[in-house]
């Protein structure tokens, strides 16, 4: 067992001589072997200090997230190595056209990706606004690859955002599902809180990834610095975001593997509305530990998806080709490449 | 390359035998009252727990088996009555 999941909100952690019990009130309702176990994520649950203990002893990296799938926080082991490579990334995202190169290769592949997805789409449901939206998208990536100053390949990554998501409900085949746009910080509908949950698990995998080859995943360049929030790890997931997440979280709906009747809408216990209506449109959206499960369990068979790397050839998975990237994230920071190359989804 | 074993033991004291499944309930899963499955153990994982489990026990009385199993013996599991088919997934989820 590499990673465990807890995805019961209101249970909490208890440790039984060299394995950790999954506790709801006195009923033990799973057990984790902690031999072996690399990462543990746990949605709404929390932990004894024992455990706390034991953890970082172990050095398991662990993931706490609300209940709706948002980052809340890590426990990490900080490792004091590669002090090279920091002081490279702290060099290179400190020089300002250095900064902006990297940024407008990320936006840049992510905007190419995303259109080559939607034009895809289009051609196999036959919507003119999907190929529209896409063409939109292809300009502003040739728009972004000229851009030299920082506040623009911003803007021009938004831009491109909002279009994306504005026709995203074509992407959505099944019946009661409804998408008007990306909210976030608490996600207000299904689809939402699906996507909101994927990119938290993808920007984790990026942040091992990153954390493995030793560079500092708190300071980016696209992403600003703000506290607590691993920037680089958010540069860098950018370019997965379409194509790992969107259609993992998609290929649930359009299958009929998660239906509307999957999610339990909650009350915020903080209420920060005008008025009732307010709070009401505010209210997070949660799946039902079934689904959850469920998720989860596609969502690491997906990672485990086989594929072939387009820069060495071999085969890899989802998972080894975000490794991958960081490596040669790496690489172009020592020195060692010309640039930084995204992985090109667009020419698959 | 981790490896997928059996470990059943035979203990006759009590105390004894509880130290024991505490120490295999950190390595893998207990599956019959004295059957433990360990899906995951490295060459180095299993040495270790041999160690530990030797120290535990009384060399007059009792024994403890670990049995290796391939893919191929893991896909040709069979089965009468409770339980499930053993798993090596790399993730759990409660």
């Amino acid at each position: 067992m590499e990673r465990y999941y807890v995805l019961e909100p209101g249970t909490y952690l208890r440790k039984d001589g060299e394995s950790l019990l999954v506790m709801r009130g006195n009923e033990a309702v799973g057990r984790v072997p902690l031999e072996g176990l690399e990462q543990l994520v746990l949605v709404g649950s929390s932990l004894s200090g024992a455990v706390v203990q034991e953890l970082v002893r172990r050095r398991v990296e662990t993931v706490l997230l609300s209940p709706w799938g948002q980052f809340r926080g890590r426990l990490v082991v900080d490792e004091h190595k590669h002090v090279a490579r920091r002081k490279a990334q702290y060099l290179a995202f400190s020089d300002p056209r250095q900064a902006v190169h990297i940024a407008r290769r990320i936006v840049q592949a992510k905007l190419k990706s995303g259109a080559r997805f939607l034009s895809r789409r289009a051609g196999e449901y036959g919507l003119m606004a999907l190929r529209k939206t896409a063409a939109q998208m292809m300009g502003l990536a040739r728009m972004v690859a000229v851009e030299e100053n920082m506040e623009m390949v911003r803007g021009l990554e938004g831009r491109g955002a909002h279009l994306y998501f504005e026709v995203f409900k074509d992407l959505v085949r099944a019946p009661g599902f409804h998408f008007s746009g990306r909210t976030k910080r608490p996600p207000r509908d299904p689809i939402n809180a699906l996507l909101s949950f994927v990119y938290t698990l993808l920007t984790n995998e990026v942040l091992t990834a990153v954390k493995i080859v030793g560079l500092d995943p708190y300071l980016g360049t696209l992403h600003t610095e703000e506290y607590g929030r691993p920037s680089l790890a958010c540069d860098l997931v950018e370019e997965w975001r379409t194509h790992l997440g969107d259609r993992l979280v998609l290929g649930l709906i359009n299958r009929r593997v998660v239906t509307p009747e999957d999610f339990v809408e909650r009350a915020v216990t903080a209420a920060d509305g005008v008025d009732e209506e307010d709070l009401r449109a505010h209210r997070p959206v949660e799946m039902k530990p079934k689904i959850a499960r469920a998720f989860v369990d596609a969502y690491e068979r997906w990672m485990g998806t086989s594929i072939q790397c387009p820069f060495a050839g071999t085969m890899s998975t989802y998972r080894g080709l975000i490794r991958d990237q960081a490596r040669r994230f790496l690489r172009f920071l020592m020195g060692e490449a010309p640039t930084y190359e995204p992985f090109p989804w667009w020419t698959l | 390359m981790s490896m997928f074993y059996v470990v059943c033991f035979d203990i006759s004291d009590d105390r004894t035998r509880y130290r024991v499944a505490k120490v295999l309930k950190g390595y893998g899963y207990r599956v019959q009252k004295s059957v433990f499955e360990c899906p995951r153990l490295t060459e180095k994982k299993l040495l270790t727990l041999m160690d530990r489990v030797d120290r535990l026990i009384d060399h007059t009385t009792d024994t403890v088996r670990f049995y290796r199993q391939c893919e191929a013996c893991l896909k040709s599991f069979e089965h009468v009555g409770l339980g499930l088919t053993p798993e090596r997934q790399s993730y759990g989820a409660v």
